[in-house]
Parts: structure tokens; C-alpha cells; sequence
């Protein structure tokens, strides 16, 4: 959504020089006509002085492309690449890290992560688009095509407004999970998940169906070099880009933070009502409220500060009289930052909604873990032993995990030590949920969360009382690592 | 021996910017000064001496050259000069000395002027003689649409000034004249943002070859465009020389540019083969030219002409001009027993009687006859030609004194057809695609059958309890709704493809009149039904024997259609809906050998404050849509025995809501592009009405599908008896229901009482009362269960189980 903005403020700079250049040699014919009106002498004196003005009256007349590359290597400009360069790169690893750990643990695709899938898939495809827009700017020109232009405009587009669908989602999800804890059962579940997520990307698309329709390359001045942008019908440009700004802002930025405000606040609510007020372990409970309650409203200040700045511009940009806009230095950068604070907005989802959860710490470590045990057991096959074919198979595992995650060699050292702890705690955290001893320490281990629903089966069925009691302790605690 | 006659003459060799014709004229010059003094009869006793230097076309330095001839002995009599620029600096200023000046290189239209050159005389025709000709062409081709460029010098201002003025009195527009001094890039640019098409070009030959290559770069060539050149560039102009003057396009490029560009040309040498006064013909002059070029190092045999080759003629015949005049007036000065001996600056006399003689010096020279008009220009013919496959053809001849156009018709155009003045611009009206009309269409009115099969069936089964107990009226009503919004579908998709630009506000209208009235009918029939859900139910407490009033929902659905109809005819009285047509940016032709432009248009429905009405209209119905989403929330869980489809009317509002919500905006936002609009709208009414007709219909259909005895059961158990019975168990089980909520009050409230006890208690003991706390709650709430259980199995009626498993899942949530 930001990058047709940008591709139209540069837009206007350039018809700035355009007037300026078309008044320019208005002036200038002018000028010529009185110096043949003038006297012989008169001319002979004026006809050497009107070549020097010549030589500077064509040198400010540069075509907006040339000024553009005149002006690409100021501060500023080095600036917002290093700044969007360092957002891409945050965040695309985050987002690839968390696609990764969801998809290949089976026990990590619960209601909550496939909804934490969706926004790292969309935040993904909305990043993915930083390195087109940087290389447009460096080199002042639009150089991949017609196709790709509107591919890059409707994927971006569309991921920007997916992104904030899937954060009102979370907060929806964390509320019926919390609130009504006895029937989110029936809406939380997998298949509900997965056609809620598709609902979420048809509606951004059918949103986003003006941005399909007129997305394209604009020949600049030069009528060599191209821009990418958004092209209103003529007659309509005001009215439909107006249109077009407002219906964004509020059904993608204004409705989903009402609703996610509302939702975290019920939570909240919901949560310092529940337990006893005094009492030495409701002092337990009230750090985890306290934390559950300082995470929600990191989300939403982040979310907020993220977004926020960037739909004011836009919204006042359209207010603003188009005949006196003439977008400064100084305005133009303004705009490089409140793109950054957007495209921050995806490279952050991963901590907020991913890093900062147990179960995600866990799944990274273990990755590594099974990296590293793998590697171990590649090292045993330089010495003779009975198990050859055992040692073979685990080998090839290992070089395909190097191959897929070139960066984790580096770090074998340190998971080395942090094997044993993570696997203690590991060990210890299934054997408080599960009230079973046994638990297997290999790399694929099988072991699952109970899900709430077998926890009211068996209180139904067994009736008993201890048993009861471990049993909703233990759901409270999966609701707690949910959050 | 004899005495000598000296002459000044000045010569433009060297230099950049302007013409350097001297190359050739000089040594033109000097031939003919052999010939003369050969001549035994013509100056006897006398020897013409010319002395001379280079001007490099420079004003300044012409003057300086000038300054130095005068005032080195020997006395001039007479001053010869080339270059337009040179000979304005040297005949301005000659008359302070009674000198003569006689330009063989100057085609300005300026020199004309006889106030301020009074002693000028000018072999070369002036450039104004070219006009005469371009509006001769402009006429023969229909062109009456034409731009001019040219480079900031006098002799093209002037040329400039007068062929507009020939236009104006021709009737030729002029769309747009552009100057440049050096660099033509913005100059061109111009020409080609005003899309000039037939285009004058006056400007020196190296300005020519920079207009050539921005011609190139601005595809202003080719079977578009015509463009008028100079003829006295030398023909392979455009090829030499590119990289010297830094022009950035290659020769291939510039020939590509060049080719079929027309050239107007004063001709300079004799057209047969008369003999001239010098005894030869205009081939044998050209021979000895050669030979003497030849000698000064020009390479002719390989077409390396120096420049000025063409207007060699006109040198050679200035010298002749000089020898008669002055042998004229040494006849007349006999008489007055004088010299040209005598002749001094201050002796303005002798200075007279050169004139005389001069302006009626009359003779057939190698390049023509020359003839002195009073201006002192030079009377000929103009020559046209065209370059074609890299040289130039000619085309014709044109006198202007007799207006008569000697045409060869060898003329060639690219594309085969003479090019356009201007861009024809052919209007076409966008229209839906028809098989996506054809389709909406169909589907629309699969609608309709539908909706009207349904009409039958609510109507055939009224008398049945599923039909009868969800107010088939108003479903009635819902389905005249949708016949009328499927309609307006296929209004939407009716545009100029089918209708005249006169009958298209009427279909405006009808769009906006069923689309607006269908929806309040259809969505204000069901919102309807929920409005009095949510009545009955608030008024279930004060007064529960009310029955629904059919009167109140005709009241409701007739109340909206009353403001909508109030809008509409305000809206059609005050401010009627028009054709609008919005334009496009010009597109090419599908066929490239058509040299027009297609300028698409779109037919829109617009009023004059359409964002007025609009925003009524969409106000209006967001306020019911919106109300209505409440309503739907609000009764989502209430179960009405009088209306028992006010579930699924609740699903069709949510459906309604979010589908109008996303449409509106995008719809607005999209209106530009014909299908993707008309497919949006129409699919979005479409998704709409068949939803709608699904949820509240297909339920009573499988109902009556199911159980066909349904009308004999009727005829035994009279509706009347039924319904009370019903009442008074539902009755019954609210009072149960009541009673069961205060046992379960009093027991929650002993429960918090022992917690408290037992929170007081283990404050000393720790936690292990803590474990005994969740024991006690457990027990608690496992004994209530148990005791619902009891209370139902009490009751043999399944109905009262229901209610009482619905109201344990109720105190449990």
C-alpha cells in the first residue's frame, strides 16, 4: 500500500520540473525576441552575453530521470537503503523461522500457530517486495515490466492488508480461547482455522480488486525509463484514489484495531477476575497475568505505532490541495520513514506473536538439536561398529539439514551445551502435563499437548477428584503457553 | 597599362555555426573575374581586381574584414559578401561610405528592407521565396495544420514572420512555432507533445543534422510526419560530419530520420542548355568549376563537395553584375566627363550612377536570368524535391511570379498514402463484453424462475404449518424483492451497445429505481421479521400471550419503501440522472497501417451533485443494514413459535451486510473498467438474492418434502387448540426454569460462604488447603449436575428435557 504512495510522490516531483522547464523556455523565447529588436552595436554586445545565459538556462533544464540520478547519492538516500535493507533482512529471516518450524514439527500446528503461519506467510510476501522497491530507487527507473509491476503492486497490496486480518484473527482466537473457555473447543479447531485463514485472503483480494485492475508502468518524461504505479482513470483520479485511501483505512486499519481492542481488553478483564486475590500461589498467577498483560499491550502499541503514522500521511495527503503540493526533501524522506515503520510492523510479528511462546523456543532448539545430535552421530562412523547402516541413514539426514540451513554450523558449539538443559526442561514440562514418567528423548519425538476436551472427558467419566484437579491445572497451563 | 578597378569581397570559409558557402563561392568568384577581364569589349582599359578575406560568418569578424578593405589602400568601389548575418552587418553600415553591396550568399528576408539597407543588391533569392511554394504544396496536399521550428537567427525570424502571414492569408493553422538556439532537444519535444505532424524546419545545416537526430530520438518521422527542409544543404548532408559536431545518432539512424522530407530550393543554376553571356552553358561553367576546385584540393570525383557548392552560380554572376554596372556607368559618366577613376568615399555622385546602372543590369547568366527587383532581390524559379531511398527526387517546379506548379508526380510516401495534418481521432464507446452479458444474463434469470417457482410454492402451501408459521406474506414480498434486483443485474450490463445516447438516461434511471427499490423490498421484508423477533421478545415478559401482528410487518416493509421512494423521486425531480461519458488516454489501432487514434469512452449515469444523492441513498440503506445486523446479533439465540425461520432470516442479514459492505466501496472504486465492474456488481447482487432464497426457502422445501401428511394432521388438531397447549407447557417449563435458577443461586452462594471459611483456615496451613479448596469445588459442582439430572427424570415430557439440558448449557457458559 505504501509503495504506489511513494511511486506517486516521485511522480510529482517530477511534474514539478516539467512546469518548471516549459516556463523556463517560455522566458527564454521571450528574451530572444527582444535581442533582435535591439540596435546594431546593442546586438553585437548582447549576442556574446546571450550565450553564456544559454549555457545555464539548459542546465537547469534536466529531465526529471537525470535529476533523479543527480540526487540518489545524498545521505539520505544511502540512509533509507541501509535502514529498508536491515528490515528485510530481520525480517525475512524471522518469518522464514517461523514457516519453518511450523510446517516441519507436527506438534506445533495448533489452532493459534496456523493463524501465526498465515501472517508469516503474508508478512513474507510483503517483505519480499523491499528489494524491488530499493532497486527502483537506486536506479530512478522501473526495469522489470509490465507483469511484474502488477504483480508486485497486488502482492504487496494484498499481504499489507492480509497481515492486519490475521493480527484481529489472533486477537479474536486469544479471546474465545480465554473468555469462553468451555466452547472455544467447538470454533478452535484445525479445519475451522484453516477455512477462516482462506476467508481472510479472498477478502483481501476482492479488496484489493482496484489495485488489480490499474496497477502499471507509467513512461516518465524521458519516454525511455518507466515508473510503477497506480493509474486512476482520468476523469475519476481524485474521487477514486480518494475512495481507495479511505475504504483501506478503515476496513484494514481502523475496524481491525477497534476489534483487536476491544478482544485484548475482554481478555484482560477476564483474567484479573479469575482466582483469589490473596494467597501465597495466586502471587504465581498474578506475574502470569501481569505478564499475558504487558504482552498484549506490546502487540497493540506496536501495531499501533507501526501503523498508525503511516495511514495520518495518507489520509491527509489526499486533503491536502494538489495544485500547491510540492513535496519537499524533507517530505519525501518522511515518507522512506513511515514506509520503514510498516514494513517494521512485519519484520516484528515474528517475536511478538512467535519468539516470545515456549512451545516456538523450544521448536528452535530443537531443530538445532537435531542438527547437532545427527552431526555427532556422523562423527561415530569414522571408527568400525555393528550399527553401519543406522549411522548411514542419520549421515544423509545431516547433510540435508546442513544443506537447508546453511547459517546453523556456526552454532554447534552452543547447542551442544544448551542440549541437556533444553531436554531436562523439556523432560520436566511433559512429565508435570502428562503425569506420565516415560518420555523419549530422541530427536522425533511423537509426544502431543493434551487438547481441553479429553480433560472434561475424563472428569465426566472418572469422577475423581485428584485426578480432576491435575487435569485443570493442566489446561490452564496449555492456555497459558497459547498466550 | 590598363587601370584597376578593385573591389572588396568578403567570404564566409572557416567557422562553425553558420554557412560556410565560401568554399565554393570564392573560387566561383575568381573564374568569373578571369572572364571578365578577358573580355575585350566589356570595362576596356580597365582590370577588375577583387580583394578579399574570411567573414568565417561572424557579424563581428564580417565587420572587422570589412574595416580592413576600406581602409587598405586601394580605394573599393564595391563590396561583395555572403552569409545573411554578414551582409545585414556590411550593407547596414556601407551606405556611410557610398558603397554598393552585392550578396551572393544571403537569403534573408531581412536585407529586403530598403530603409535600412538602401544600397544593397543580392544575387541570392531571398528565403522568403521558399514561402510561396511550402503554401503551394500545403494546398496541393490538404495539409492545413502545420508547425514551424526554427533556429533563433534573423534570417529565419524574418522568414518565419512572413510565412505566417502567407499561412494566415492561405488559411493554414499554425498549431505551434518553436526556436532553438543550438540544442533542438526541447524544441522537438514540443513538436511532439503538440503532435505536429507537417512541420517547417528553417535552420543553418549543422543546427539541421542536431534536428535530425532528435527527430530520430522522438520517432517524429516516418509516414506521419512531413518535414519542410532548406535546399541549399548539400545532398549528403545528413551524413557528414556526425562526429565532429558530437551528433550522438548514427548514419543509418539519421538516413532513417531523413527519408521522405521535402526540400523547397531557389533555383541557382541555368535549367538548359543556353549559352550564357560569358559564351557557355551552365554544364560548361560547372566543368570549369570542378577543374578549379580541383586545384584548391576538393576531392569532386569522389562527391566531396565543399560547401556553397550551389550557390557558386550566384558568385560567379555577381562578378558579371558588378562588370556591367560598371561599364554602364562609365558610359554615363563620359557624357560628364568622369571616371570610375574619380570615385572616393565622400563622392556620392559616382556612388548614384553605380546604383542606376546596377538596378538595371539585366542578363542570362549561368544561374538563371538575373534581374534586380526595387528591393534588390533576385527574381527565380523554385525548385521541390523529396529525398527518397537516401537521395533527392524532384518533385516540380513552382513560379511564383506566374503562380504556375510544373508537377512530375514522382512523389513517394511511406505507407503508400499521402501522410495526415493532424491525428484523426476515432471515438469508441467501451461496452460490456457480451458473452460476459450473455452470462449474467442467463444466470439473472435463472433467478427469476426461481424466485417466482418459489412464489408458487409458498402460495400452494400456505395452508401448511412450516409455511403458515413463518409469515409467507413477507416472504412473499422478499421474493418480489429479488425479481426486481435480478432485473436491475440485467440493466446494469445494457449499455451503448444496445441503446441510443438518447434512450440511455432512462435506462440510468430504471437501474437506479429497481435496484434501490428491490433492495428495500427483498432486505426490508426480512429485516422485518426480525424487527418484530426482538419486539416480542422485550414484550414477552409484560405481555407473553401477544401474538405477531401481520398488519406491523407491512407497516414496517411499506415504511422503508416509503423513504426510499420519497428519495428517488426527489432525486428524479430535482437533479435526473444523465449520460456522462468519461474519456481515456489515446490508444493505437489494432491494424498498424491505419494512422489514426482511438479514443475509448464509457457511458456512466451521473447527476450533477451525485455524491449528494448517493451519499442519501447509501446512507439510508447502510443505516437499515446496519440496524439490521444488530437486530440479527441480537435474536441469534431466540426461538419464536409465530415466525420460525427467524434463524435463518438472521443468516441471509449477515450475508446482506458484509457482501454490500465490500461491494459498495470497491464498486465505486473500479467503475472504470466496464467488465470487471458489471462482473463485480452483478455477481455481488446475484451471490446476494441466491443466498437468501437458499437459507429461508430450501429449509421449508425439505420440510415439505419430508412430510407430506402434514395437511391431513391439520384438518384433526385445529392450529388454534395446538398452539395453546403449547403455551401452557412452555409456561410451565420458564417456571421451572425459574425455580431450578434460585436453588442453583442458593447453593453457589453456601459454596462461597465455606470458601471463605476455608481461604480463612488455610492462610495458617498452606498448601495443602489449597488442593482441599479445588477437591470441595469439584464435589460441588459434580453434585449439582446430578441434581438436574433428577429434576428432568421427574418429567416424562421430552420437551421439558430440552428446555432443561438448554438451560444447564446456558448456567454453565
Amino acid at each position: 500500500m505504501f509503495t504506489w504512495l511513494m511511486m506517486d510522490v516521485l511522480q510529482f516531483v517530477k511534474g514539478e520540473m516539467t512546469a518548471d522547464s516549459e516556463a523556463n523556455a517560455t522566458n527564454w523565447y521571450n528574451t530572444n525576441e527582444s535581442l533582435y529588436t535591439t540596435e546594431l552595436n546593442h546586438r553585437w554586445i548582447s549576442g556574446s552575453s546571450t550565450i553564456q545565459p544559454e549555457e545555464s538556462l539548459y542546465g537547469t533544464d534536466l529531465p526529471t530521470y537525470q535529476h533523479c540520478i543527480a540526487t540518489r547519492n545524498s545521505f539520505a538516500d544511502l540512509f533509507t537503503v541501509v535502514l529498508y535493507g536491515f528490515v528485510c533482512i530481520i525480517g525475512l529471516f524471522g518469518n522464514t523461522l517461523v514457516i519453518y518450524v511450523v510446517l516441519r514439527f507436527s506438534k506445533m500446528q495448533t489452532v493459534t500457530n496456523i493463524y501465526i503461519l498465515n501472517l508469516a506467510v503474508a508478512d513474507e510476501c510483503f517483505l519480499i517486495g523491499i528489494p524491488f522497491l530499493l532497486y527502483t530507487m537506486r536506479i530512478c527507473s522501473w526495469r522489470f515490466g509490465e507483469f511484474m509491476c502488477k504483480a508486485y503492486m497486488v502482492s504487496t497490496s494484498i499481504t499489507s492488508f492480509t497481515s492486519s486480518i490475521f493480527l484481529l484473527i489472533m486477537s479474536a482466537d486469544r479471546y474465545i480461547a480465554v473468555c469462553h473457555p468451555i466452547s472455544s473447543p467447538r470454533y478452535r479447531t484445525l479445519h475451522i482455522a484453516k477455512v477462516v485463514s482462506a476467508i481472510a485472503w479472498s477478502t483481501s483480494a476482492v479488496l484489493m480488486l482496484p489495485v488489480i485492475l490499474y496497477a502499471s508502468t507509467v513512461e516518465q518524461e524521458d519516454g525511455i525509463n518507466y515508473s510503477c504505479n497506480i493509474m486512476w482513470p482520468d476523469a475519476y483520479k481524485k474521487h477514486s484514489g480518494t475512495t481507495f485511501i479511505l475504504y483501506t483505512f478503515f476496513l484494514g486499519f481502523a475496524t481491525p484495531l477497534c476489534f483487536i481492542l476491544s478482544f485484548y481488553y475482554l481478555v484482560i478483564r477476564k483474567l484479573r477476575s479469575v482466582g483469589p486475590k490473596p494467597g501465597t500461589k495466586s502471587k504465581e498467577k498474578r506475574r502470569a497475568h501481569r505478564k499475558v498483560t504487558r504482552l498484549v499491550l506490546t502487540v497493540i502499541s506496536v501495531y499501533i505505532l507501526c501503523w498508525l503514522p503511516h495511514w495520518i500521511s495518507q489520509v491527509a495527503l489526499i486533503h491536502s490541495n494538489p495544485a500547491q503540493r510540492d513535496l519537499s526533501r524533507l517530505e519525501i524522506l518522511i515518507f522512506l520513514l513511515l514506509g520503514a515503520l510498516v514494513y517494521s510492523n512485519s519484520a516484528v510479528n515474528p517475536i511478538l506473536y512467535a519468539f516470545l511462546s515456549e512451545n516456538f523456543r523450544k521448536s528452535f532448539f530443537k531443530a538445532f538439536t537435531c542438527m547437532n545430535k545427527q552431526d555427532i552421530n556422523a562423527q561415530l562412523q569414522l571408527e568400525p561398529s555393528v550399527f553401519t547402516k543406522q549411522g548411514s541413514k542419520k549421515r544423509g539426514g545431516s547433510k540435508r539439514l546442513l544443506t537447508s540451513n546453511p547459517q546453523i554450523p556456526p552454532l554447534l558449539p552452543l547447542n551442544a551445551g544448551n542440549n541437556n538443559s533444553s531436554t531436562t526442561t523439556s523432560s520436566t514440562t511433559t512429565a508435570e502435563k502428562t503425569g506420565t514418567t516415560g518420555t523419549q528423548k530422541s530427536c522425533n519425538s511423537n509426544g502431543k499437548v493434551t487438547a481441553p476436551p479429553e480433560n472434561l472427558i475424563i472428569c465426566l467419566s472418572e469422577q475423581q477428584e485428584a485426578f480432576c484437579t491435575t487435569a485443570r491445572r493442566g489446561s490452564g497451563a496449555v492456555q497459558q503457553t497459547d498466550l | 597599362r590598363p587601370d584597376e578597378l578593385h573591389i572588396g569581397g568578403i567570404f564566409p570559409i572557416a567557422g562553425k555555426g553558420g554557412w560556410q558557402g565560401g568554399q565554393a563561392c570564392m573560387p566561383a568568384a575568381r573564374l568569373a573575374l578571369d572572364d571578365v577581364n578577358k573580355q575585350p569589349n566589356l570595362l576596356p582599359g580597365f582590370k577588375l581586381i577583387l580583394h578579399s578575406n574570411d567573414s568565417e560568418c561572424e557579424p563581428g569578424l564580417g565587420a572587422s574584414v570589412m574595416y580592413n578593405l576600406l581602409y587598405n589602400k586601394p580605394q573599393k568601389l564595391m563590396l561583395l559578401a555572403g552569409c545573411s548575418t554578414v551582409c545585414t552587418t556590411v550593407a547596414e553600415a556601407a551606405k556611410m561610405w557610398n558603397l554598393i553591396v552585392l550578396c551572393y550568399g544571403a537569403s534573408s528576408p531581412a536585407l529586403s528592407d530598403r530603409k535600412r539597407f538602401p544600397t544593397l543588391f543580392r544575387t541570392h533569392p531571398s528565403a522568403t521565396v521558399h514561402n510561396p511554394t511550402r503554401i503551394k504544396l500545403m494546398k496541393k496536399f490538404g495539409w492545413s495544420r502545420v508547425a514551424i521550428l526554427q533556429q533563433a537567427e534573423e534570417v529565419f525570424i524574418s522568414t518565419v514572420e512572413d510565412l505566417e502571414n502567407r499561412c494566415m492569408e492561405a488559411g493554414v493553422e499554425i498549431v505551434t512555432r518553436q526556436s532553438f538556439l543550438s540544442d533542438p532537444t526541447d524544441a522537438v519535444r514540443n513538436l511532439r507533445r503538440q503532435d505536429a505532424r507537417i512541420i517547417v524546419g528553417l535552420f543553418y545545416v549543422v543546427a539541421a543534422r542536431r534536428v535530425l537526430c532528435e527527430m530520430y530520438k522522438q520517432q517524429l518521422y516516418g509516414r506521419a510526419h512531413v518535414w519542410f527542409f532548406i535546399g541549399w544543404y548539400e545532398d549528403n548532408w545528413y551524413e557528414v560530419n556526425l562526429k565532429a559536431e558530437g551528433i550522438t545518432c548514427t548514419v543509418e539512424q539519421m538516413r532513417i530520420a531523413a527519408e521522405g522530407h521535402l526540400t523547397t530550393e531557389a533555383l541557382m543554376w541555368n535549367q538548359n542548355n543556353q549559352t550564357t553571356i560569358s559564351g557557355m552553358t551552365a554544364e560548361e561553367f560547372r566543368h570549369r568549376l570542378n577543374q578549379a576546385l580541383i586545384e584548391e584540393g576538393y576531392d569532386i570525383n569522389h562527391d566531396r563537395y565543399p560547401e556553397g557548392y550551389q550557390e557558386a552560380p550566384l558568385a560567379y554572376d555577381a562578378v558579371w553584375s558588378v562588370a556591367l554596372a560598371f561599364n554602364k556607368t562609365m558610359e554615363r559618366l563620359t557624357t560628364g566627363k568622369k571616371s570610375l577613376r574619380d570615385f572616393t568615399y565622400t563622392d556620392k555622385e559616382i556612388a548614384d550612377e553605380i546604383y542606376a546602372a546596377m538596378n538595371s543590369t539585366q542578363f542570362l547568366g549561368v544561374s538563371g536570368v538575373v534581374a534586380f527587383s526595387s528591393q534588390g532581390d533576385r527574381i527565380a524559379l523554385t525548385q521541390i524535391e523529396q529525398m527518397i531511398d537516401g537521395k533527392y527526387e524532384k518533385l516540380g517546379y513552382y513560379d511564383t511570379q506566374l503562380d504556375n506548379l510544373s508537377w512530375l508526380n514522382t512523389e513517394q510516401w511511406i505507407g503508400g498514402k499521402v501522410p495526415q495534418d493532424r491525428t484523426i481521432v476515432t471515438h469508441v464507446l467501451r461496452t460490456v463484453s457480451l458473452p460476459l452479458f450473455v452470462c449474467m444474463c442467463t444466470i439473472s434469470s435463472c433467478g427469476i424462475f426461481v424466485a417466482f417457482a418459489l412464489i408458487i410454492f409458498n402460495i400452494w402451501n400456505k395452508h401448511r404449518r412450516v409455511i403458515q408459521s413463518s409469515h409467507p406474506v413477507c416472504n412473499t414480498i422478499m421474493l418480489f424483492g429479488v425479481i426486481i434486483c435480478l432485473i436491475s443485474v440485467i440493466l446494469l450490463g445494457i449499455d451503448g451497445r444496445f441503446v441510443s445516447p438518447e434512450e440511455y438516461p432512462k435506462i440510468c434511471q430504471a437501474r437506479a429505481w429497481l435496484l434501490s427499490t428491490g433492495f428495500t423490498l427483498a432486505y426490508g421484508a426480512m429485516f422485518s421479521k426480525v424487527w418484530r423477533v426482538h419486539r416480542f421478545t422485550t414484550k414477552a415478559k409484560t405481555d407473553p400471550k401477544k401474538k405477531v401482528e401481520p398488519w406491523k410487518l407491512y407497516t414496517m416493509v411499506s415504511g422503508l419503501l416509503s423513504i426510499d421512494l420519497v428519495i428517488l423521486l426527489s432525486w428524479q425531480i430535482f437533479d435526473p440522472l444523465q449520460r456522462y461519458l468519461e474519456t481515456f488516454p489515446l490508444e493505437d489501432p489494432v491494424s498498424t497501417t491505419d494512422d489514426i487514434k482511438i479514443r475509448p469512452e464509457l457511458e456512466h449515469c451521473e447527476s450533477q451533485r451525485n455524491s449528494m444523492w448517493l451519499g442519501l441513498v447509501y446512507g439510508f440503506k447502510g443505516l437499515i443494514l446496519v440496524f439490521g445486523l444488530f437486530l440479527a446479533y441480537e435474536t441469534r439465540s431466540i426461538k419464536v413459535k409465530q415466525i420460525n425461520d427467524s434463524r435463518y432470516v438472521g443468516m441471509s442479514i449477515y450475508n446482506v451486510v458484509v457482501l454490500c459492505l465490500i461491494t459498495a466501496p470497491v464498486g465505486m472504486v473500479i467503475a472504470s473498467q466496464q467488465d470487471a465492474s458489471f462482473a463485480f456488481v452483478a455477481l455481488a447482487v446475484i451471490f446476494c438474492c441466491f443466498l437468501s432464497m437458499l437459507l429461508i426457502f430450501v429449509p421449508k422445501v425439505i420440510e415439505v418434502i419430508r412430510h407430506p401428511k402434514d395437511k391431513a394432521e391439520s384438518k384433526y388438531n385445529p392450529d388454534s387448540a395446538i398452539s395453546k397447549e403449547d403455551e401452557e407447557r412452555y409456561q410451565k417449563l420458564v417456571t421451572e426454569n425459574e425455580e431450578l435458577q434460585r436453588l442453583i443461586t442458593q447453593k453457589e452462594e453456601k459454596i462461597r460462604v465455606l470458601r471463605q471459611r476455608l481461604v480463612e483456615r488455610g492462610d495458617a496451613k498452606g498448601t495443602e488447603l489449597n488442593g482441599a479448596t479445588g477437591v470441595a469445588s469439584a464435589a460441588v459442582a459434580t453434585t449439582s449436575q446430578p441434581a438436574s439430572l433428577i429434576n428432568s427424570s421427574a418429567h416424562a415430557t421430552p420437551a421439558a428435557t430440552l428446555a432443561i439440558t438448554q438451560d444447564t448449557h446456558e448456567h454453565r457458559t
